[in-house]
């Protein structure tokens, strides 16, 4: 967008370059700030200055971005908001604002320190006798510690078993569509750092695993190659309860 | 053959912040998904370059978030969401750099031997991951070398992505200040990034 000057800087015109630059002028100082560096040539060198740092530069820019943080960071970030809303929402006398300064509280700690001893104790019992895929967050824990743990767990070498298995008659002929999701329910993002492909992103849309065929009743051929997926397409896999899945060959 | 409906519809339009805010109002959680992908990573981008950390700006960002969505009813809709979410942010990450008092930001000192980088037309080929590293750490330390409010006004504008007037509106200056300010921080970027790579 670009604006006439209201406000004068005082240091008029110099400080205009920057304005120049990022093309935030109007036409009518624009032209100003034209005949001005005609007449001051010397000032040329200060325009690249501003030119080179700003946010035209966009390849200096792309290669100073930051690297972006992992899926998993992403996670228990999203997650770590959903806690902080609700302490924020249902505060109590012991617990802290915001996250990150919970997690300095030593002295809380060391007042709680029994407590926290019986806790782990329970916990570590509680974690020997039911393993789970996700690990629970702690609700007083920093996103990247958190990520940087759960990213340093072996993953299960087989996906999980169903909860429950409900079986829903499928349509009565093959043209009609059985709605599994609507729009509002899947977001298709494209994977950053996959080369091409987009993949369904956010919560499943049942609350449980829909069996829509066994293993067998199920065959991929002849499928179409579709830019939209990752390299080497689609593939039907064995999952417990013989449910067939269909998932992304890359690494999501 | 296998037909994957939905990889083959087209893509709706997005929808706005305003309707997902509303949704969120009623308690539609998949709205603050789409809210938190929406911004996280320019959020993220500006805390990370106020603050020079992952961790660090991570925090600031779900600093931002939990703050903006515990006081909706203090937004009005005179600013966008995004730079009402970057105020925050960017302020939270200034208050997070000062009581860590930015210790383990700044820098080590650059190689002797780098290229000569800056400018649009000397970058190293990208896909060279140190050299983006090495870049990125150049241009932290030289960031962090400007006073608070020109670090401010400088990421907001190029990192979030801010025109003169969101940045003069989210920081409660004028135009003219943001002009001078812009102008002043390049000046002085140039100086200590030229330093830093000429022997």
């Amino acid at each position: 967008m670009t604006h006439a000057i209201s406000h004068q800087p005082d240091d008029f015109p110099q400080a205009l370059l920057a304005a120049y630059a990022d093309g935030e002028l109007d036409s009518q100082t624009r032209a100003k700030v034209e005949q001005w560096l005609n007449d001051h040539p010397e000032s040329l060198a200060a325009l690249a200055d501003q030119q080179e740092l700003g946010p035209g530069n966009i390849a200096l820019w792309e290669q100073a971005d930051p690297p972006e943080p992992s899926f998993m960071a992403w996670s228990v970030l999203r997650r770590c908001v959903d806690a902080g809303l609700q302490s924020t929402v249902a505060p109590s006398s012991s617990s802290p604002t915001t996250l990150t300064r919970h997690a300095n509280e030593d002295k809380a700690w060391w007042a709680f320190g029994g407590l926290v001893i019986a806790g782990l104790a329970a916990a570590i019992g509680w974690i020997a006798l039911r393993p789970t895929i996700e690990p629970t967050l702690p609700s007083s824990s920093r996103p990247a510690e958190i990520a940087a743990r759960m990213e340093s767990q072996t993953p299960p070498e087989v996906a999980p078993a169903p909860r429950a298995i409900k079986a829903v008659a499928l349509a009565p002929t093959a043209s009609e569509v059985l709605a599994i999701a609507t729009d509002d329910d899947v977001v298709l993002e494209r994977v950053p750092d996959t080369g091409e492909g987009w993949l369904p992103i956010g919560r499943h849309p049942v609350p449980e695993v829909l069996l829509l065929a066994s293993f067998d009743e199920v065959q991929l051929h002849e499928a179409d190659p579709s830019p939209a997926w990752p390299k080497g397409g689609p593939r039907i896999v064995h999952a417990p309860g013989d449910a067939p899945m269909i998932y992304a060959a890359s690494n999501r | 053959m296998l037909a994957v409906p939905i990889l083959q519809k087209p893509l709706a339009s997005p929808p706005s912040d305003a309707d997902l805010l509303e949704r969120y109002a009623t308690g539609d959680r998949s709205a603050l998904d789409d809210l938190f992908r929406r911004y996280r990573m320019v959020a993220f981008r500006v805390a990370y370059r106020l603050l020079g950390r992952e961790a660090d700006a991570l925090d600031a960002v779900q600093d931002g978030f939990v703050k903006v969505l515990t006081n909706l009813d203090r937004f009005r809709g005179s600013s966008s969401l995004k730079t009402w979410l970057l105020r925050i942010v960017s302020n939270s990450a200034l208050d997070i750099g000062r009581q860590r008092k930015r210790d383990t930001r700044v820098p080590q000192s650059p190689r002797d031997d780098t290229p000569e980088w800056f400018g649009a037309t000397d970058l190293p080929p990208a896909d060279n991951e140190l050299v983006r590293a090495d870049l990125r750490a150049k241009i932290d330390a030289a960031l962090a070398r400007l006073p608070e409010t020109q670090r401010q006004t400088f990421v907001l504008h190029v990192d979030g992505g801010m025109s003169y007037r969101e940045v003069a509106d989210t920081l409660g200056i004028s135009i003219g200040t943001v002009m001078s300010r812009l102008f002043y921080a390049r000046q002085k970027l140039k100086m200590l990034l030229a330093d830093q790579v000429q022997p």
